[in-house]
């Protein structure tokens, strides 16, 4: 599914530049649960950001669902994200001015899916996580796992292939975080590739491969 | 369709969340929006619709080109040369003549005086304006001695006569003679010209007398349709040829001057209107460069939001659109809000203008001004919405993800603030210079002095109709007593009378030849005449610079003297002393007019206006020229309006019948003859004070923004030693370099916008220093006082506690 060869990232400095990323050769296949890890400054979520596509500059190549995102214009590259590609995050990132069932809706309708398409769906996905009766609230009325709940409900919406996690548990206490990563087990024995960053030694034992990063190198595959 | 709602719907709620942002951005929109659709309510009545008569295109007016001789394009002609124009000409199916006309009004209450107008037989079907009730004027009615016919105004008929439609085939005494009454005016119906016209009358026209170099008519005329102006143009000039040949003194060089009719009627208005239309365009920009940086700060908060929104798939189109589609919901909101402004704006503007205003009746809200109030707000929205749109379209979704839930300001960001509020301090010297310049030229004006006093006097108008003063020899006779009334009158200091009051719009020009060198035929001076009675001067205290001033003993059958003004004494006698020569007034040519011997000279008046430049004056004895329209100046020891009454008892004590009009002090005659001046100053001043606030607002929110975004940096600094005032210091030095470059580009843009409104200027250079100076310092003192207030909480920032809290 992905295929990383000779990823590089860095940004100009003082006439210089400063690498974030070097030479990053990594595959990954469908349906595999890897963990991302390293200290602070690594380039965790440097890496996620691109694999994610959320971020195109950057050299070497990348060939994602066999597509070369090296070489796709941001255009495409948002179409390939939509298509494949759902995001969870440490701070969970719901948006404040929307209620649960908005929250759930806005990636469908960002795809230009039917009204009633998406009410459907989003009422399945309410039930599936067991938060219909939290559709009608805001952000800011739920617990911080209840947040993260909505978040991966919201990134599972679409049908992603690919979920990537950034700190999934890192804002929730220990029994909330067991439960979202039961969740993405789920997800993953269901035939979804999960990507997560974490500094976790517990959540990172739920990937079924680790790669370590450290200042931007890639340290250790296990 | 749907994801435009939910736009709307998500922007609303946004909105909502954001009371005191959504406030002060609906505030500032309001003001923008409001102030332009007062603006452009007036602009599109008065110079885009079509006027209100059907097929005005076709309508022009006539003018006698003098320019040949050395006289202007545009005078008015007499009632000979119009009946030339009007038989003569091919091209035009109807034509009339137009002169005020002000007839005394005897009926069962005081005598009133009406506004009306005489024209021609033809003139309301030529306006498409045929008489509501009853007929227009026939063509028999123009020969003198059946012109004893009059057209009511609508409104008139109504207040006066109930609307009973009998009035009809009655007659109304006017100036003491019968008029039978023959129609009414359509309602509403106002003349291009004259427009507070509420009666009309016949104009008669004697071919046996020529009137040729009289110029007291206006003439409007219907062009047959589908006729160029050239070809209107040639067919008059092809007339003027043939009057020039037969009147080779009167009448050579002199052409016609074809203009259509909206030209003339708004022209003299279009600058000004151009120029405050122009203004307020600005003040809507300053709005909008403050909604920019208010939307750009918030945008900076919502950079998560943003980013979380492209990492569930949104392009960054659909972002763009997404803030474009809330700030112009913002933008409507405020343009809403502005409109209604705008409706009460509107009405406060009629009511302002000066009288005169043309097509000052047509101004209100329709169709045309609810459009641009909408377009304008729409507008409005893409322009400061894309600035936050564009600069979102320049940032990375995932590095915004990183930086966390804390909102970040990029640099790009943090330039396009410092651009927005540079432009609008800009724009803001602009608006303040334009202002500055025009309230300086008001003040000089103001200040100039018109060659009398106007203080402590009081004037009015009384007309002595020829049926109850048949001979011009009643006149005098009636005004001595009168004066001889009025200044037996406690408190009343002198009393004079003359036939045209300075500064009221009229004058009365003549052509003049000094005894032993008369011009060229055609080429006779013009000179503003009056006839006075001796007690004018001392009312007016014009000052006497040589000889005397007229006395009671220059009557008729005496000689025939005159005083003349200074600026005729400098223009034709060249330092000799004028005192003793003679001179003919009108008539130079003609045996019999009799000579004027010159016996004062006194100081020049500004007859036509302050701003207008003075013509060579002549005062002859009103006994020896008799004038039936006479205006009265009586000067009192103190504040002269409580003289009104006395003067009414003094006319009323002589003449029952006689009205008394337009009772109005010297002072405000003087206010009402700058009153255009005024109340565009006003009106720009108004704009320029907004435009100061908004953007003094504009500097602050920038300035407190960057103020917030530093706080940890400011933190910081504090915890390493650095005082309050280098805190201050270094944020005030910030606004203080905004704020420098804003005025640069502002001193350029005003140079340019000085020199646009120089033919609005009187006495003051569209570069003056004085009011470049004061604008530079009002607009840096205001911004630097918007700056001291983020600087100020800068320097209380808690290191201890900013740190710990990050």
């Amino acid at each position: 599914m992905i295929r990383l060869k000779g990823i590089e990232k860095s940004y100009p400095y003082k006439g210089g530049r400063t690498w974030v990323l070097r030479r990053i050769d990594l595959e990954i296949a469908e349906g595999d649960f890897v963990t991302i890890t390293g200290p602070s400054g690594a380039g965790k979520s440097t890496l996620l950001g691109i694999l994610g596509l959320l971020d195109g500059a950057f050299d070497g190549e990348y060939w994602f669902v066999d597509e070369p995102v090296h070489a796709l214009k941001p255009k495409h590259r948002n179409e390939l994200h939509k298509a494949y590609i759902g995001f969870v995050f440490q701070q969970y990132h719901l948006i404040d001015d929307l209620t649960v069932y908005e929250n759930l809706e806005i990636p469908l309708s960002y795809r230009d899916i039917k009204k009633s398409e998406r009410q459907a769906t989003v009422a399945d996905i309410l039930d599936r996580f067991n938060i219909v009766g939290k559709k009608d609230l805001f952000p800011n009325q739920l617990s911080g796992g209840q947040q993260q709940q909505v978040a991966v409900a919201r990134a599972m919406i679409c049908q992603p292939k690919l979920i990537l996690a950034d700190e999934p548990t890192g804002s929730l206490h220990s029994s909330q975080g067991e439960k979202i990563m039961q969740m993405l087990k789920t997800l993953n024995d269901e035939g979804t590739t999960i990507v997560q960053v974490t500094h976790d030694p517990n959540v990172a034992a739920y990937g079924d491969r680790q790669i370590n990063l450290a200042d931007g190198w890639m340290v250790d595959e296990g | 369709m749907e994801t435009l709602r939910q736009d709307i719907r998500f922007g609303l709620r946004a909105l909502r969340r954001n009371p005191g942002f959504t406030a002060i951005a609906l505030i500032t929109i309001a003001l923008g929006i409001g102030v332009n659709t007062s603006i452009f309510s007036v602009v599109n009545a008065v110079l885009l619709r079509p006027m209100s008569y059907p097929e005005s295109g076709e309508l022009y007016m006539l003018w006698e080109n003098q320019e040949l001789r050395g006289g202007p394009a545009t005078e008015w002609t007499g009632r000979s040369t119009f009946a030339d124009w009007r038989d003569r000409s091919e091209t035009f199916s109807h034509m009339s003549a137009v002169t005020g006309w002000a007839p005394n009004l005897v009926g069962d209450d005081r005598p009133t005086v009406l506004q009306g107008a005489l024209v021609n037989p033809g003139y309301f079907a030529m306006l498409g304006a045929e008489p509501a009730i009853g007929r227009g004027f026939s063509a028999e009615e123009e020969t003198p001695g059946n012109d004893g016919v009059i057209v009511l105004g609508y409104d008139l008929w109504q207040e006066r006569f109930g609307g009973d439609e009998r009035v009809i085939g009655t007659s109304l005494t006017l100036n003491g003679e019968p008029n039978v009454v023959i129609g009414i005016a359509p309602a509403g119906f106002q003349g291009p010209i004259l427009n507070t016209a509420q009666i009309w009358g016949v104009l008669p026209i004697d071919r046996s007398n020529d009137d040729r170099g009289a110029y007291f008519l206006q003439v409007i005329a219907r062009a047959r349709p589908g006729t160029a102006t050239e070809t209107l143009e040639a067919d008059m000039a092809r007339v003027a040829a043939g009057i020039a040949q037969e009147n080779p003194t009167d009448y050579n060089d002199v052409g016609v001057t074809v203009q259509p009719l909206r030209d003339a009627v708004v022209g003299p208005i279009r600058t000004p209107l151009l120029v405050l239309l122009g203004t307020v365009a600005l003040v809507l920009l300053i709005a909008c460069a403050n909604v920019a940086n208010l939307q750009l700060a918030r945008a900076s908060v919502r950079e998560r939001e943003l980013a979380v929104r492209a990492s569930l798939g949104a392009g960054r189109g659909r972002i763009a659109r997404q803030l474009l589609t809330e700030s112009v919901v913002l933008a409507v909101g405020g343009g809403l809000l502005g409109l209604a402004l705008g409706v009460w704006g509107t009405a406060l503007l009629v009511q302002l203008a000066p009288a005169g205003l043309p097509r000052a009746n047509e101004i209100g809200l329709d169709a045309t001004v609810f459009l641009f109030g909408l377009g304008a707000s729409v507008l409005t929205g893409l322009l400061f919405g894309l600035a936050p749109a564009l600069n979102h379209v320049a940032e990375s979704s995932a590095q915004a993800l990183r930086e966390g839930t804390r909102g970040s300001s990029t640099a790009a960001g943090g330039r396009l603030r410092s651009v927005l509020v540079i432009g609008e301090l800009a724009l803001g010297v602009t608006v303040l210079v334009a202002a500055g310049l025009l309230l300086r030229s008001f003040e000089e004006m103001r200040n100039v002095d018109p060659g009398f006093r106007v203080d402590n006097a009081l004037s009015a108008r009384v007309l002595l109709p020829s049926v109850d003063y048949p001979e011009s020899e009643n006149i005098p006779a009636f005004i001595d007593q009168l004066e001889a009334r009025l200044r037996a009158r406690p408190g009343v200091r002198a009393v004079g009378a003359t036939n045209v009051l300075p500064l009221g719009g009229n004058v009365n020009d003549v052509s003049f030849g000094i005894e032993g060198r008369l011009p060229e035929p055609g080429r006779e001076p013009l000179a503003d005449s009056w006839r006075v009675t001796p007690g004018y001067f001392e009312a007016m205290r014009i000052p006497l610079i040589q000889g005397r001033y007229l006395e009671a003993t220059d009557r008729a059958g005496g000689l025939n003297v005159a005083v003349v003004s200074r600026s005729l004494a400098d223009a034709h006698f060249e330092g000799a002393d004028p005192v003793g020569k003679r001179l003919k007034v009108g008539g130079v040519r003609d045996p019999d007019s009799p000579w004027w011997t010159i016996v004062g000279v006194v100081e020049t008046v500004r007859t036509r206006g302050i701003a207008t430049a003075t013509e060579p004056e002549i005062y002859v004895p009103l006994a020896q020229m008799p004038s039936r329209a006479l205006s009265l100046v009586i000067h009192t020891d103190g504040p002269p309006a409580g003289m009104a009454t006395d003067l009414r008892e003094a006319v009323w004590a002589l003449d029952a019948n006689m009205p008394v009009s337009q009772v109005a002090t010297l002072e405000s005659v003087f206010a009402t003859s700058i009153a255009p001046q005024r109340f565009i100053s006003l009106l720009l001043g108004a704009f320029a004070a907004l435009a100061l606030v908004l953007a003094a607002v504009g500097i602050y929110g920038v300035m407190a923004f960057m103020v917030s975004q530093r706080t940890r940096e400011i933190g910081v600094r504090m915890a390493l030693g650095a005082r309050p005032n280098d805190v201050l210091a270094s944020v005030m030095s910030r606004g203080l370099l905004l704020t420098g470059l804003g005025v640069v580009v502002g001193l350029l843009a005003a140079v340019g916008a000085g020199r646009a409104l120089s033919t609005l200027l009187f006495s003051v250079s569209p570069v003056d220093p004085i009011t470049l100076v004061s604008v530079v310092t009002l607009l840096s003192a205001a911004a630097m006082f918007a700056c001291y207030w983020p600087a100020r909480r800068a320097t209380r920032v808690d290191p201890i506690i900013t740190l710990r809290a990050e």
